[in-house]
C-alpha cells in the first residue's frame, strides 16, 4: 500500500509544474506520469482487496522479465509481427485501389458499398470456422483473419477519403486540361491521402487487435497464443497480465512508426498542426 | 495426458486450447487423428465425419472437487448446487448424471454449467461455483493451491473411467495402417512403461511439464503419484460394454439423438496384446528444445 | 518519398518473414510445406491433443 502511495504522489508531484516545462519535455514526462499514477491505483486496489489471485504489478513485470528471459518471447513476437505485417500489407494492397475505385465511380459505389457494409460487422472471429476449413491451422488462416479485419477500415476510409475530395479541387483541375489518369494521380490521390492514411492507422489498430484473438485459437505461436497458453498453465494471471501489457506497448510502437508516414510532405497539409 | 513421440515415422503432438478447434480441423481434414472426448468423437460419427476410435487416451484422471472447506461429504450433498463441467459432450457430463441415477436423484437437481477447464480452479476460489468435475490437472491444482479438496476421485464412482479417446481419420486408417498401427503400439508402450513403475511417472512429468504442455512439473507428479490410481495408462482397448453404456446414458440425457452401433465409430482392429509390447528406451530420442520449441 | 516508403516496407516484411521462419516454422519445415503445397503427401502424422487429462 505504501508503494502505491509513493507512486501516486510522485506521478501527481510531477505532473503539477508540467504546464511549465518545454514541450519535448512535456511529450514524454506526461503520459508517463500518468502511467505512474494507473500503476499506483492498480497496485492500491490489489492491496485493499488483499486478492490472492489477481497479479500485482511487480508480480507482472516480473513475469515480463520470465517472459524475456525464455527464448520464447522473440518467437511470439515475431511470430505475431509476421503476420500482421502480411495480413495488412495485403489488406493494403487490396483495399486502398478497391476503395479508391469504389470512391470514384458512383456506378461502382452504389453496387458494392452495400455489401462492404454488409460484411463490416462481422468480426473476424467469427470467421474462425472458416478460415480453419479453407486454409487450415496455420500462418495463413492467422493472415486471412488480419487481411479481413484490416481491410474494411481501409476500404470505407478510402472510399469516404475519395468522396470528400472539395469539388473545387476536381474542377478547376479539369479547368486546367486534366483529365482521366493524369486527374487521379495529380489531385484525387495526395487530396485523398491525409485520410487514406488515417484509415491505414485504424486498420493496423484492428489488426493487432485481432491477432490477438486469432491466436487464442489453433495457433502455435503469437502473443495471442501466450496468453491463450498462460491460462492453460493453471493460476498464472500474471503471465496473462504480462503478455497484455506487452501487446499494448507493441500497438504503441506501430502507431508511432505508422503516424511518421503522416509526416511526409506530400501529406502534411492534411493534418491540422499539433 | 502425457504424449510421447516417436521416429521410425514421425508422429509430432500438436497441443490445442480448445475441442472446437480440433474438431474443426479433424472435419477439414488438416488433422488426422487426435485425442479428443468420447462423446464428442460419437457426436462426429453421427453427424457424418469419418472418423474411428482406436485406442483410449487413459483411465481414470478425472476428479469432483468441491471448495476446501465446504460441508459437502457425499454426491446427496451436492443437491441445489451449481457444478462445472467442461463440455456437455463430455464424459464428465455423463458421469454426473450416472451419479444422479444411482444416488436417485433426478437430472435436474444439480446445476451444471459448461466452463473451459483453465477456469475451474479460480472459479471455485471466487465461489462463483460450488465444485467442478474435469481432468487433470486442474483438480490437483485446486488441491495443492489449498482452495479445493477431491470429494470423488473416478476410480471411486465409475472405476476404469474413460474420457479421452484416440481418434483417426477413415482416410488414414484405409492407406496408412502402419502408421496408425505404430501410433497405438506407441501409445500402448508408453502407457505400459508408464504404469510400470513410479520412477518412470516422475520422468515423464518432467519431461511433459517443461517441453510439451509447459505445465509445472510438480503438478505433473502430484497428479502421477498421489494416489498412483488417480491415472492409469493400461487396459486401453475400447470395450464395447463401456462405450454401450455411455451411448445409453448420452441418449437418455438428451447429449446425443442418434443410436450408433460400437462397430460404426470404434476400431479395435488395432489393438495387440500389451505383453507382446515393450520400448526399447536406448532408441526413444530424448526431447531436445529445438525439437519441441514449436 | 513514396519510394522510400515502399522499400522500407518491402524490407521490413522480408526481415520478419526471415525471422519467422528462423524462430517459429525452422529452415527444415520449409521443405516440407513446400511438398506438401506440390501435392507430395505429409510425411508427419500431426496428432492433436489438450493439455488435459
Amino acid at each position: 500500500m505504501n508503494l502505491a502511495l509513493l507512486l501516486g504522489l510522485a506521478a501527481v508531484l510531477s505532473l503539477l509544474p508540467a504546464g511549465k516545462l518545454p514541450i519535448s519535455v512535456q511529450r514524454w514526462l506526461l503520459p508517463l506520469a500518468v502511467a505512474l499514477l494507473g500503476v499506483a491505483i492498480w497496485h492500491g486496489a490489489c492491496a485493499l482487496t488483499q486478492t490472492t489471485i489477481f497479479p500485482t504489478p511487480l508480480e507482472s513485470f516480473a513475469a515480463i522479465f520470465e517472459l524475456a528471459r525464455s527464448s520464447r518471447l522473440w518467437n511470439d513476437v515475431v511470430a505475431s509481427l509476421f503476420r500482421v505485417t502480411w495480413g495488412f500489407g495485403l489488406a493494403a494492397l487490396v483495399g486502398i485501389p478497391l476503395g479508391l475505385w469504389i470512391g470514384w465511380r458512383t456506378r461502382s459505389f452504389l453496387a458494392f458499398n452495400p455489401l462492404v457494409q454488409g460484411f463490416r460487422p462481422i468480426s473476424p472471429i467469427a470467421w474462425i470456422p472458416i478460415a480453419i476449413l479453407w486454409f487450415g491451422i496455420g500462418d495463413i488462416s492467422a493472415i486471412f483473419l488480419i487481411f479481413l479485419a484490416s481491410i474494411f477500415p481501409i476500404v470505407v476510409g478510402t472510399t469516404a477519403a475519395v468522396q470528400n475530395i472539395p469539388q473545387v479541387y476536381v474542377r478547376s483541375a479539369s479547368n486546367f486540361g486534366l483529365t482521366g489518369f493524369e486527374l487521379f494521380r495529380r489531385v484525387v490521390l495526395p487530396a485523398a491521402m491525409p485520410q487514406i492514411i488515417t484509415s491505414l492507422r485504424i486498420a493496423l489498430g484492428v489488426a493487432w487487435l485481432v491477432i490477438v484473438a486469432a491466436e487464442m485459437v489453433g495457433m502455435q505461436s503469437g502473443l495471442g497464443y501466450l496468453v491463450s497458453d498462460a491460462r492453460n498453465m493453471g493460476k498464472r494471471y500474471d503471465l496473462v497480465v504480462a503478455a497484455m501489457i506487452l501487446i499494448g506497448l507493441i500497438g504503441i510502437v506501430l502507431d508511432v512508426l505508422v503516424r511518421q508516414l503522416q509526416n511526409f510532405d506530400e501529406v502534411r497539409w492534411g493534418f491540422a498542426k499539433r | 495426458m502425457t504424449q510421447h513421440s516417436e521416429r521410425g515415422s514421425e508422429f509430432a503432438g500438436r497441443k490445442f486450447s480448445e475441442f472446437a478447434t480440433i474438431k474443426e480441423s479433424l472435419i477439414a481434414r488438416r488433422l488426422d487423428a487426435s485425442f479428443i472426448l468420447a462423446p464428442l468423437a460419437m457426436q462426429l460419427v453421427a453427424s457424418g465425419v469419418p472418423i474411428k476410435i482406436v485406442y483410449l487416451g487413459h483411465r481414470d484422471g478425472t476428479t469432483l472437487m468441491v471448495a476446501k472447506n465446504s460441508p459437502v461429504t457425499d454426491f446427496a450433498g451436492l443437491r441445489g448446487k451449481k457444478i462445472a463441467i467442461p463440455n456437455r459432450f463430455s464424459n464428465q457430463n455423463i458421469l454426473m448424471h450416472r451419479m444422479m441415477k444411482q444416488w436417485g436423484m433426478s437430472f435436474d437437481s444439480i446445476q451444471l454449467i459448461e466452463l473451459p477447464p483453465p477456469e475451474h480452479p479460480t472459479a471455485l476460489a471466487a465461489g462463483s461455483i460450488d465444485g467442478y468435475i474435469v481432468g487433470e490437472p486442474f483438480p490437483a491444482q485446486a488441491e495443492l493451491d489449498g482452495i479445493g479438496r477431491p470429494l470423488y476421485f473416478t476410480k471411486d464412482m465409475w472405476p476404469n473411467f474413460i474420457s479421452c479417446v484416440l481418434v483417426v481419420r477413415q482416410e488414414l486408417i484405409d492407406e496408412q495402417r502402419e502408421l496408425v498401427q505404430e501410433l497405438v503400439d506407441g501409445i500402448a508402450k508408453s502407457g505400459k512403461w508408464l504404469d510400470a513403475d513410479l520412477a518412470h511417472r516422475m520422468d515423464a512429468a518432467e519431461v511433459v511439464g517443461k517441453h510439451f504442455n509447459r505445465q509445472n512439473p510438480e503438478l505433473l507428479k502430484f497428479v502421477l503419484s498421489k494416489p498412483p490410481d488417480r491415472v492409469k495408462y493400461t487396459n486401453l482397448a475400447p470395450l464395447k460394454k463401456d462405450f454401450d453404456e455411455i451411448m445409453e446414458l448420452a441418449l437418455e440425457m438428451g447429449v446425443l439423438k442418434q443410436r450408433l452401433e460400437f462397430e460404426q465409430y470404434v476400431d479395435t482392429s488395432f489393438v495387440t496384446p500389451l505383453e507382446t509390447l515393450d520400448w526399447n528406451m536406448e532408441q526413444l530420442p530424448r526431447p531436445t528444445a529445438e525439437a519441441t520449441s514449436k | 518519398m513514396k519510394l522510400k516508403v515502399l522499400l522500407g516496407a518491402l524490407l521490413w516484411t522480408l526481415l520478419v518473414s526471415l525471422a519467422h521462419v528462423q524462430l517459429n516454422i525452422g529452415w527444415s519445415q520449409v521443405n516440407a510445406i513446400v511438398r506438401e503445397w506440390m501435392g507430395h503427401k505429409r510425411k508427419t502424422l500431426d496428432v492433436g491433443f489438450l493439455p488435459v487429462t
